[in-house]
Formats: structure tokens, sequence, C-alpha cells
């Protein structure tokens, strides 16, 4: 019976899993891609055009609105769509290269930690636990405070204080490779151990390593949107969605939909990468759930 | 032996996938007297324990459902019953002890809080009472140094002594059955030993009928005195213990009997039964042990043999069973 | 007739726990010496501070002097040491704006923080676990999809946004509730929602998923077939278990959160820690961006070490660690 039961679990979740592919979140992501990739053709204005006799129109939807400016326009007359659009560019970018650069630096040494154990072992989850429990914002905020704001140095103290999470799943499914025999196997007939990390540790990390990544995305997105918000992120006139926020934020009383748009399109775009790191997960791997907190 | 405390009618339950339905169990019938020690017999797959579950009412939801038959306790029909209503069963008139005593009980709480929930269906008990009583089950089922050890966690016992626990919850209980889906499969062969007769005292002792599902022949030598014999979710062929091995007219039932070593005899090779287990999503219509029989016929592709009686209450399904 | 079972022989239990806590006590002494390296290293990072204490008129010997007055002449582990022994202390320097000692200011900021957060995680606890229990118990019903699809839009707000938001609806455009923080019962509200939506998603997630599991388990089988009654089955048999988990994410939860004082402080104008290190970064004030940094982890590093200690009362079985 017992077997039964679980054979019927299984092909439970297999077709959940597949049936729920989630078309809203990869369109909502695909959307993103799209529009900033292509932000200079589809964006309808330049997003530093001011236009001061147009300062703070409403939406279109809205009385005093019209269809020039879809979303309305800023304090300065900027039109608020075309800046979403161009701040797409900015958020994408700085999330995919700081998603990449942590996941190098976690996995590498969570690859290290879970291989070598020991002393390597220790230090590098001492290191962890260090840098766990330091806020990671109040970090970011300090390092950029002192070496300037600029694209490099954010999205390198982005990634300097995001790696953790990989390193830890990381190493946690090194461990439990390694408990299988072909391991010793390989290191019993030869095989050099950058050798066996390669062809056999990793490929057993890679699922994981995509779901992370993928949920990493959505948190990198508002975390750099956060420091922007608060001033020590992107810096103007690069248009980035936390600084539309932050400034919307005086306006707020009767211009409410500076700082709402900007929120809605940070929220897609995490919702989506949410959506899709959900699904990757109950696909690739569900032991992942227990891992990731 | 009395009459029939529990009958089973034409049962059927099927689990829905989506890769189709699942008939784990299809037209099963059978009987436990009171006092009677009823073994059934089978492969994985074969539907004995989701007949266990679904006497108890504890098939998997929304997978899992009985779609047909009757399942008498007393008389009553547990079929359609609520949850609710089941309650009233369970515990008192019916228990079940399973296969793995490692996950049987919950971690997080003293094997005297378990008990003592058990002992609590039936009458209640202050606390000091309570912990008397715990001691007392525990020394029942041969469990040393019960004193010291009735406020201990699962974690803290071995697996024969867990499995003791269950039948100590068993005897807290009182049930009128008690269903042990493959209680020994996971214990040492000494340790089985020492269950199977621990179980054998219970039920004399207090005239506890014993349904024992198993794949194991020997446990069923041992312990049974009725068995059924299982095949993908029917039964194949019911006959008291002796009359089974001696004198059996399955071809699966044969086949079983077999592939058992045998002190004594010498073989160059232990004979197995041919051919692959059930796939219980596509199940030929007819017999479905048609693919690994040796006696099969065209006939037995076409339909499911009907029941018929050898001899008193050996009954068999089969087309052949005369030439066996 | 003789068990020949073997008993596992339990040592003092209290002797291993001991042996326990001493163990993490230590890790957790390393984890502080490394916060407090991390913190001198990034307070260093800038080089030359007297750009920022004196005014452009001092020449290059008022500098000089400076930096001899800072110890900032003398070799960097010549500096470290210093820096942990005033550590100690408790001596951060002082607050280049404020003239008075760093960690006084901070801790005089601490409390405010303390409360938020805390009101913050009795909110997210309060709701976000019945709802969890709920949506496992009543899997795929309505009930559940709507709850984590709302649980999922929660996760995926940027804080200050859904604070600002909530700001735009209760303060401004219903006036219920005040937009500045400080004082009064009333004012604590809508920063305590912002700071725990985040963690009311997440754990309303996770008790759901841990939940499942749990209820899929033997035991709770066994429950059922001993004939408990269903609610004891679900808050007795199964809750005690599957919390388990939901604690240990729940103290990651509330490492976050800490960070997350940052930012709804500044919105809602906290009188806080964060907004108090937020500020100090703006004006480079480094001793008190120093001190708050440091209260900030050490405060993360106790309350692990106090879960550890929760854990060991809810689940017997760790004792063997």
């Amino acid at each position: 019976m017992r077997r039964e039961e679980v054979v019927m679990n299984r092909y439970y979740r297999i077709a959940a899993a597949l049936k729920s592919t989630p078309f809203l979140g990869l369109t909502v992501l695909c959307v993103f891609l799209f529009v900033a990739l292509l932000a200079p053709f589809v964006a309808p204005y330049n997003p530093s055009e001011q236009d001061i006799v147009q300062a703070l129109t409403p939406p279109a939807f809205m009385v005093g609105g019209h269809r020039v400016h879809l979303l309305g326009t800023d304090e300065l007359g900027r039109d608020l769509l075309s800046r979403i659009i161009w701040g797409a560019r900015v958020s994408l970018i700085v999330g995919f290269v700081a998603v990449i650069l942590s996941g190098f630096i976690g996995t590498g040494l969570g690859l290290l930690s879970g291989y070598f154990g020991g002393v390597v072992d220790s230090v590098i989850m001492r290191v962890v636990d260090i840098q766990l429990s330091m806020p990671a914002i109040l970090v970011a905020l300090s390092i950029i405070g002192a070496v300037g704001p600029s694209l490099q140095n954010i999205i390198v103290v982005i990634a300097i204080t995001t790696w953790v999470d990989y390193a830890r799943v990381v190493r946690a499914e090194v461990l439990s490779i390694k408990a299988n025999e072909f391991v010793d196997l390989a290191k019993v007939a030869g095989c050099s151990t950058f050798r066996i990390l390669k062809s056999h540790i990793f490929p057993g990390v890679i699922n994981s390593l995509i779901v992370i990544g993928t949920l990493m995305l959505g948190r990198v997105i508002i975390f750099e949107s956060a420091l922007s918000f608060l001033g020590l992120g992107v810096q103007p006139p690069t248009p980035s969605w936390g600084i539309m926020l932050a400034d919307g934020r005086q306006y707020i009383t009767f211009a409410w939909w500076l700082s709402t748009f900007p929120g809605v399109a940070i929220m897609l775009v995490v919702l989506g990468t949410n959506l899709v790191g959900d699904w990757l997960r109950d696909v690739l791997d569900p032991r992942l759930r227990a891992a990731m907190k | 032996m009395g009459d029939y405390i529990l009958e089973v009618l034409d049962l059927k339950t099927h689990f829905f996938t989506s890769k189709g339905i699942v008939r784990a169990v299809d037209g099963v019938s059978f009987g436990v007297r009171e006092g009677q020690s009823l073994g059934i017999v089978g492969e994985s797959g074969s539907g004995k324990s989701v007949t266990s579950l679904s006497i108890l009412g504890l098939l998997p939801r929304p997978a899992g459902r009985i779609v047909s038959g009757g399942i008498f306790y007393r008389g009553e029909n547990l079929v359609g019953k609520s949850d609710q209503e089941m309650r009233k069963y369970r515990g008192t008139k019916l228990f079940m002890i399973s296969q793995d005593p490692m996950t049987s009980l919950n971690p997080v709480f003293s094997i005297r809080s378990q008990l003592g929930e058990a002992v609590l269906r039936r009458k209640s008990l202050k606390s000091r009472a309570l912990d008397e009583k715990v001691v007392d089950l525990l020394r029942m089922v041969r469990i040393s140094g019960a004193e010291k050890r009735y406020n201990f966690y699962p974690h803290q016992f071995s697996g024969g002594m867990r499995q003791r626990v269950m039948i100590a919850m068993a005897l807290a209980c009182q049930p009128d059955i008690l269903i042990a889906d493959e209680p020994t499969t996971a214990l040492d062969v000494t340790i089985q030993a020492q269950v199977l007769r621990l179980m054998q005292e219970v039920r004399e002792k207090y005239g506890m009928s014993i349904v024992m599902i198993t794949h194991d022949l020997g446990v069923i030598a041992q312990f049974c005195e009725f068995v059924l014999v299982m095949y993908a979710g029917k039964i194949m062929e019911q006959a008291d213990v002796q009359t089974l091995f001696e004198r059996s007219r399955h071809p699966y039932t044969r086949a079983l009997l077999e592939s058992l070593p045998q002190i004594g005899v010498k073989r160059s090779r232990l004979p197995t039964i041919k051919g692959q287990p059930p796939d219980l999503l596509g199940l030929p219509p007819g017999c479905p042990f048609y693919p690994r029989c040796d006696y099969a016929l065209d006939k037995c592709l076409e339909a499911f043999p009907p029941v018929e009686t050898v001899q008193g209450s050996h009954k068999v399904c089969c087309w052949r069973w005369h030439h066996l | 007739m003789q068990p020949l079972e073997d008993v596992r022989h339990i040592h003092s239990g209290k002797l291993q726990m001991k042996g326990y806590f001493l163990r993490r006590f230590i890790q957790s002494l390393i984890v502080v010496l490394g916060i407090s390296v991390i913190v001198f290293v990034i307070s260093h990072l800038t080089g030359d501070p007297t750009d920022l204490l004196l005014p452009p008129e001092a020449t290059e010997q008022d500098r000089a002097l400076m930096r001899e007055q800072l110890g900032l002449d003398r070799s960097v582990v010549v500096q470290f040491a210093e820096f942990i022994k005033n550590l100690i202390r408790g001596d951060f320097g002082e607050s280049f704006r404020h003239q008075t000692p760093a960690l006084s200011l901070v801790m005089t900021a601490f409390p405010a923080t303390l409360k938020l957060t805390l009101a913050a995680m009795l909110l997210s606890i309060v709701v976000a676990v019945p709802v969890g229990i709920v949506s496992a118990v009543k899997r795929g019903s309505l009930y559940d999809r709507l709850g984590m699809v709302v649980a999922l839009l929660g996760q995926s707000m940027p804080v200050y946004w859904a604070g600002l938001m909530l700001i735009l609806l209760f303060a401004v455009k219903l006036g219920w509730l005040p937009s500045t923080g400080g004082e009064g019962f009333r004012s604590i509200v809508l920063p305590a929602c912002t700071l725990g939506m985040f963690s009311t998603a997440a754990i309303a997630r996770f008790t759901r998923s841990s939940m499942l599991d749990v209820l899929e388990m033997d035991y709770v089988r066994t429950a059922r077939i001993k004939g408990i009654p269903e609610y004891l089955v679900v808050l007795k048999h199964a809750l005690k278990n599957a919390s388990i988990p939901v604690i240990t994410m729940t103290s990651l939860q509330l490492g976050r959160m800490l960070a997350g004082t940052v930012i709804v402080e500044t919105i809602f104008s906290w009188p806080g820690l964060g907004r108090m290190a937020v500020q100090a970064i703006y004006n480079r004030d480094y001793p008190v961006v120093q001190a708050a940094v440091f209260v900030a982890s050490v405060m993360f590093v106790v309350i692990n070490l106090l879960v550890d200690l929760l854990y060991t009362y809810i689940d017997p079985r760790i004792t063997y660690k």
C-alpha cells in the first residue's frame, strides 16, 4: 500500500505542477524584459524631457489627465510612463548582474564548504553566520555611503550582501550529493577534485541554483530600489523606480500617482519572479522547500 | 470463534489520479469472525493496505474513494459515514497498527501522553491513575523498566519497542478488531518473532480479532487461522491456513508457495514468478494474473472468473482451479 | 520472556544540554567578533574623515593633528586593537554631529525600534499562523487559494511602497491613522502593519506548507485511528510538529524585520534605530553608524540564541546535538 500511496501522491503533484505553469508570471516577466530591452523604442517620451507647464498632470483615466501622458507626469513635467519603462532597464540590469555575481560567489563558496568540509566549512559557515546577523541594508548603505553610489558599486555591494542565500542551499545540496556513493567511486578512480566538482557535483546543484536565482532576482530588484529610495542607489538623472517613489512622497496628498505606479511596476516584476521561481521549485526539486526558508 | 463481526461485501476503492483511475480494491468480499486471526497476503500494490484504510475511513482524500460495496461492522454499514460518525468506531471498536513504528508515534509527545490519550478514550482517569495505567500497559507488552520510562519520547525507544508501544496502544483501546498492516516488516527476524508472539497472546487473552496484512507467507503460517490471497485489487483465493498451504487451487498462490525457500530441499535456483508486477493503471480485462500465469487460457483474458467454492470455506477465483 | 532490544541509555540530559549551550554561546561570541571586524572595515573605507570634520580652510597641519588625535596615523592592526578595546567598554566614540557618546545615542533610539519590531512580529504571528493552518486544512478551497494569492502579493511588494500606500489610504484619504510615529497607540498601527507585511505573508505560506507536510505523516493518522476529534488532531498533534520549522523561519524573519525598520522608520518618521542609522550615514557620522550596526547585529545574534533555547523545549529530539 505504501508504494501505491506514494505513487498516487507523486502523480498528483507532478500533474498539479504542470497544470499550474505560471503563464501570468512568465508573461509579466517577458513584458518587462521586452520593454526594458526596447526602451528607446517603446517609451513614448524621453524620460528626462521636462515640461514644467505639464507638471503634475494626473493619469489619463482621471479628471484632468489626457491620453498624451497615460500615467501622468511628475513634478518636472516628465512623463511617468516613459520613466517607468526606462526604470525597468536599470532595475533589470542591476538585478541580473547582481544575481549572477552573487550567484558565482555564493555557489563557489557553497561548493567549497560542502565538499571539503572541516576547517574550510567551519570558516565559511562562520562568515555566513556573521553576515546573516548584520542587517544587509545598513551594511549596504554604509558601504555605498563610503565609496560612492556608482552603478558598479551598487551592483558589487548588492552582490556581497546577498551571496549568502546561495551558499547555504548549495552547501546543503553538495552534502546530500556527497553522501552518494558515486562520489567516493570517482575519488577512488583518481578523478581530480576539480573534475569531481565539475562533472559530478555541480550538475546536481544546478536545479537549486535556477530556482534560487529566479527568486533572488525579485529580491535584488527590491533591494536596489530600496537603496535608490534612500538616496544611495542609482543617482538622477537615471530614472530608477526607487527614486521615483522617494520623489513622489512629498506630493502624495495630491499627486498620488507619482509614488503608486512605480511601486506597482516593482510589485509586478517581483510577483513574476516569485511565481516563476515557485513553479520552478515545484517542478525541479520539491525537496528545496525545506532548505529555503 | 463466533459470528462475523466485520463483513466486507464487494468493496471497490478507486484512486482518481490525473493519469487515470487506479482500481486499488476491485470487488473484495470477506468476513472476520470474533476472535479470529485473519491474514491478507499479497505483493505491494495488491490492495491489501487500501482495504484496511477503507475499513477505517482513512483513505487519502480527494484522490481515494470507496466507489461501491459495503463494510458491515456488526451489521452497521460504515461506507458513507462522515468522519465524525467514524470516530465512534475508531479506537474503541477498530484499530490499526502500521508498518513503520518509527513514524507512527508523534515525536514531540511522550509515550505517556500518547498512550494516555488512548486510555482516556474508554474511561476518564486522573493523572496519577493514568500514569499507573500506562505503566501497566507497558508492562503487559514486556517493556522493561516501564516505571522509569513511561515519560520517555519515541526516539528514545528502539523499533521493536515502539511496535510494542503500538500494541500497548491497541490494548488501551480494546478494539474488537485490530488491523496490523505489515507490523513486523521493518523489524529484525528475532524481534519479529517476539512481536508476533505478543500479538498472539493479546489475541488469546482479550478475544480480539486480528487482521494480519503481510507479504510474508512465513508470518501467515505462524500467526493466521484464515487467509485471503490478494492480487491487483482482487481476492484470488481464501481458505484456512492449513488448506491454503497444502491444497491451494490458485496458480498465484501456488507460485508464491513454490518460491519459498525450504530447508532440506536442494535446488539449483529459487523459483520466481515470471513477469512484472501489475501496473494498476493499465490492467488487462479479465484476470490480472494472466500475463504471469502458467495455466492461462484465452478465457482468462476475457473475463474475471467468479468466486467458486472448492470445499467449505475454501473459495477460489480461477477458471482452471479444477486442474491444479 | 525477556525483550532483547537494546535500551538507549540517556546520559544525564542536563549535562548534554549545558555542553550544547556552551558551544552555541562561543559560536555567538565568534560571530560578534566577526561583526566587529566588518564594522571596523566599513567605517574605515572612506579613508580620511578629516575632510568632514574640519572646515575647508583647515591647513594640512590641522589635518595631521586631527588624524593623530583620532589615532588614524597608527597601523591598521593597532587601530583595530584600540577599536576592540573600546568596544568592550562600550565606547564607540562620540557622534560627530552631536558630541555625545555614540552608543548612548543609539541606545536611546533602541527601545522605539524594539517596540515596533515586537509589535510587527506579534501582529504577523497572530494573523499568519491561523491563516496558514486554515489554508492547510481546507486545502484547495477558495479560502486557501485566495489566502495564498494575497500572501504572494504581500511578499512581492516593496516595503516602502506598501508603507506609502497605507499612508495614502489610511492617513491621507481616510484620515483614520496618523502617518508619523512616536506618540500614542494609534501611531504604531501603520508602521507595524507595514513592517509586518512581508513576514505575515511568508509565515502564512510556510505554516501552510509545513502543516500540509505534517498532516500527511503517519503519526497524524495514528491519532485519527485512535479516534481523536479532528480539531485536536490539527491543533495538538499536527501543529506542534509543524511549528518547529516555522519557528526557525520566524527567527529569520525577525532578522529581516530589523533590516526593514530602516526603511519603515524613515517613512513614518519613527524615532528608532533604523532612522538614526540612515541619518548618520547621510551625515557621515561614523561613530553612530558603527554603534547602530553593531547593536542591531548583536540583537539579532541574541534573538537567535534565545530561539535555539526555545527549540529544546518544543522538540525533545534536539538535545542530542
